[in-house]
């Protein structure tokens, strides 16, 4: 156990001494106050202050800058000279992710759903355990805290499991997520050089490399975490095959989801439950104006949030009307019907994400219908071995994701007779290594 | 089966697939990318590339070529040079100096200048440098990668193995990650991506070569045209430089206090008894192979070095033959390119301070050819 926090420590160091001591330090934090709701009376109050103090420190790293340059700039607007100094701070590495478990873990002690941890060594283990330290998965202390007590023996097959998830993960970041993000970088880095229809083109493109880098890092994850003999959250289960935004958010980064889902749809709902639906759709609302903020400090992740809390709201309301219109069609229609919607949805939202201003936004969608310009749409730069092996990965990412009986693919490697397994690792691992982007970028879900 | 056991097992199959992986991607690197040829030597950057470019035009007139850093790239002015030699014959020279250049990859560039190019060249001034390791940032680009083959990675390893100035963690380091794009060039690793970014680069580049001005001799930057610059924010680059050099010059004085002593103990032979044999060899052999192509070589002590590049290469230097070498590196002989007037930054000359190098490059220069001439030297 000693080892996995050491090992843990170096990981986080890499990012910087200070980023680890702050780490360190909320994770000391979080133990004590652990400890304090449980023996506390009225739990509520040393809750109040814990989770104070963790949206405090998440605030100081990722929102002062963000929240007072734009009080300084609405006090400017009324001729008041108010300067509030930015602040020139590194963000410890997974921060946003570690804060999220922090509140969830004295949450759960209030509400007696976790007793709090005694052990310092397996707490902050948990706490900085590194295959989740840069994207999560957002794990609840109940389903991961209870496998550090676990004895770990050497079990061959976990460990050619984990070894499989890893491959299969570098080949998404590597592959497919990093070459996308040539085409995607060029349009959104450059996008008054083009009009019209490229600009879904960059959109669609992107909601294929962000799930292809997000769900890549996992399977590395999940692969690591395996080989060490933990189970961690599956994060991603076929979203592209969502049949709604609301199953969308169930199937897409589903730590994070369940999590908002527990600790602030839950509470807003239930405080709100005198309005009936209404009630429902404030507390969705909230949830993603919460999600979108969570994301990134600009505006454009809070007005994707919103984005995102209108469209489960306009679900939640118009459920019984939609049904009624799917009775309609067969089976098979109704659902193909609200994949494609669904995917619109999706893309246009990712699209919108993107972005890097509000300005490029409505320069984006002022502009996605304007032909004027049609030989300019594919003379980007991006060579066109690029477009193809980057719209091939696309494809294999669509037919495992639409494809209902799609076996468990690790299984099937597994069981290949001893020689096609081999040949198979070996051709996969040459073609990770010449069609990889290997000099790339990092992962995108770690800045949010 | 024991837990042990089947951890050995594992262990070896690991193995196993490892060297199944490298021979398999060694392959397709040899049958598919070898054979198409598809990348120029000089592709890894557009620094280089341009360069090559240039100086494949100019081959013709070229006569002196200047190989090294970005030292040299920024201190060697071929315009004052040729017209400080223009009396001994008609110099038309080239600046090949490029950024983060050293040895061994300087190796590499010697050979396609110099031992693979058919040429017009009589001079060649190759700076020395001691021998690079890869450093963190740089590993996995593929500037670490690019230029390696058998040869150079043998070579590698013997001269580290070899030197006697370098610290056994600094040797193990160089080893493993020298190792380590030695291994990334042989399998290929990246190699679609590498190919498709120069692609892209080059058809940026398209005819804008035609503009390249005709006297440009490839000394520092080729400023202007975005795709044609030859460093990327070259003027900004010297303006921070200028900045931070006028807000504190402990750092450049520092290597001028370093200079000094380092001259002042190889004066006393102190420490040019470890001269490093396989490095040594290689850079005679190297002479002998350019005197059989009519190329008279002449290596550079250029200024502004770090303790390192003294340790190693000064017993080097002064192992070399007299007639070629040039030593523009000792501060009490020329102090003034250690001041604050002649530098861009800490480690580089201004403009002011590339006329004065490659002045006193001339001269040293000069009096070689005087020694030529008068037959005291017969190669």
């Amino acid at each position: 156990m000693f080892l996995l926090l050491l090992a843990s420590v170096i990981f986080y160091s890499f990012s910087g001494w200070q980023g680890l001591l702050i780490l360190v330090a909320i994770t000391g934090f979080n133990f004590y106050s652990g400890i304090l709701i449980d023996k506390a009376t009225n739990k509520n109050l040393p809750l109040t202050f814990a989770v104070v103090v963790n949206v405090l420190v998440l605030f100081i790293f990722k929102f002062y800058n963000f929240f007072f340059s734009e009080v300084n700039s609405l006090f400017s607007l009324l001729d008041i000279t108010v300067n509030f100094p930015m602040l020139n701070l590194i963000m410890p590495v997974g921060i946003s992710y570690f804060i999220l478990q922090a509140i969830g873990y004295n949450v759960d002690i209030q509400r007696e759903m976790q007793s709090p941890e005694k052990n310092f060594l397996v707490f902050a283990n948990y706490f900085l355990f590194f295959p989740k330290a840069l994207q999560g998965p957002v794990d609840r202390p109940r389903l991961l805290m209870p496998q550090f007590y676990e004895k770990k023996e050497f079990d061959y097959a976990r460990i050619t499991t984990g070894l499989r998830l890893i491959a299969w993960g570098l080949f998404k970041k590597l592959v497919i997520a990093d070459r996308l993000g040539f085409f995607v970088t060029e349009i959104y880095g450059n996008l008054h050089e083009y009009s019209g229809p490229i600009f879904l083109l960059a959109g669609f493109f992107y909601t294929f490399q962000l799930y292809a880098d997000f769900s890549g890092y996992m399977d590395m994850a999940l692969g690591v975490a395996t080989i060490l003999g933990f189970s961690m959250f599956r994060n991603f289960n076929k979203p592209f095959a969502a049949t709604s935004v609301t199953d969308f958010w169930k199937r897409w980064h589903i730590s994070l989801s369940t999590w908002l889902y527990e600790y602030v749809f839950n509470p807003v709902s239930l405080y709100k439950r005198n309005w009936g639906i209404w009630g429902m759709v404030f507390a969705v609302f909230i949830t993603f104006l919460l999600s979108g903020l969570w994301h990134g400090a600009s505006w454009i992740f809070i007005f994707w949030g919103m984005l995102n809390g209108i469209a489960l709201g306009y679900e939640i309301v118009t459920a019984k009307w939609r049904k009624s219109i799917f009775k309609k069609f067969s089976k098979a229609t109704a659902r193909n019907l609200s994949i494609a919607v669904t995917f619109i949805f999706t893309i246009l939202s990712f699209t919108f994400a993107r972005a890097n201003t509000p300005a490029d936004v409505v320069y984006i969608f002022t502009n996605v219908f304007n032909f004027s310009n049609p030989s300019g749409w594919l003379n980007t730069g991006v060579s066109n071995f690029d477009l193809i092996l980057g719209s091939l990965g696309v494809l294999l990412i669509l037919i495992l994701h639409w494809w209902q009986k799609v076996p468990d693919m690790n299984l099937a490697i597994a069981e290949l007779p001893v020689l096609w397994r081999w040949s198979f690792y070996c051709l996969a691992i040459v073609f990770i290594l010449q069609f990889g982007v290997i000099s790339g970028s990092g992962f995108i879900y770690a800045q949010f | 089966m024991r837990n042990s056991d089947l951890m050995k097992q594992l262990l070896l199959k690991l193995l196993l697939l490892s060297i199944l992986v490298i021979i398999s991607a060694s392959a397709v690197k040899y049958i598919f990318y070898q054979q198409k040829e598809d990348l120029p030597w000089a592709f890894v950057s557009n620094q280089i590339y341009l360069k090559s470019k240039i100086y494949e035009k100019k081959q013709n007139s070229v006569n002196t070529i200047f190989i090294g850093s970005s030292v040299v790239r920024r201190g060697f002015n071929p315009e004052v040079f040729d017209s400080l030699t223009l009396n001994w014959r008609k110099p038309h020279s080239f600046n090949f100096g490029v950024n983060w250049m050293g040895t061994p990859e300087s190796l590499y560039m010697i050979d396609h200048i110099l031992l693979n190019n058919s040429s017009n060249l009589d001079y060649a001034f190759i700076e020395l440098s001691k021998l690079k390791y890869v450093d963190y940032a740089n590993l996995h680009t593929t500037r670490a990668t690019y230029w390696y083959n058998s040869e150079y990675m043998i070579f590698t390893v013997q001269a580290f193995l070899e030197s006697q100035t370098t610290k056994w963690f600094v040797k193990i380091a160089a080893l493993l990650t020298h190792a380590v794009s030695y291994l990334e060039n042989a399998i290929g690793l990246d190699h679609w991506h590498i190919v498709t970014d120069f692609e892209t680069r080059k058809s940026r580049l398209g005819d804008t070569l035609d503009f390249v001005p005709a006297n440009y001799l490839g000394f520092d930057a080729l400023a202007g045209n975005p795709e044609l610059d030859t460093e990327v924010n070259a003027e900004e680059n010297v303006q921070i430089g200028i900045k931070k050099l006028l807000n504190d010059s402990s750092g450049l004085h520092k290597r001028k206090l370093l200079s000094a002593a380092a001259f002042a103990d190889a004066e006393r032979n102190i420490g040019l008894d470890k001269v490093n044999q396989v490095y040594l060899e290689k850079l005679i052999s190297l002479k002998k192979e350019l005197l059989d192509r009519g190329i008279y070589p002449i290596f550079v002590l250029a200024p502004r070095a770090d303790k390192r590049q003294y340790e190693e290469v000064l017993p080097l230097f002064y192992a070399l033959p007299t007639q070629n070498r040039i030593n523009i590196a000792d501060s009490r002989k020329y102090p003034e390119l250690y001041s604050v007037q002649l530098s861009a930054d800490e480690t580089h000359l201004n403009k002011k301070g590339a006329a004065r190098f490659s002045e006193i490059l001339a001269n040293e220069y000069l009096k070689i050819m005087e020694l030529r001439k008068s037959g005291e030297i017969t190669q």
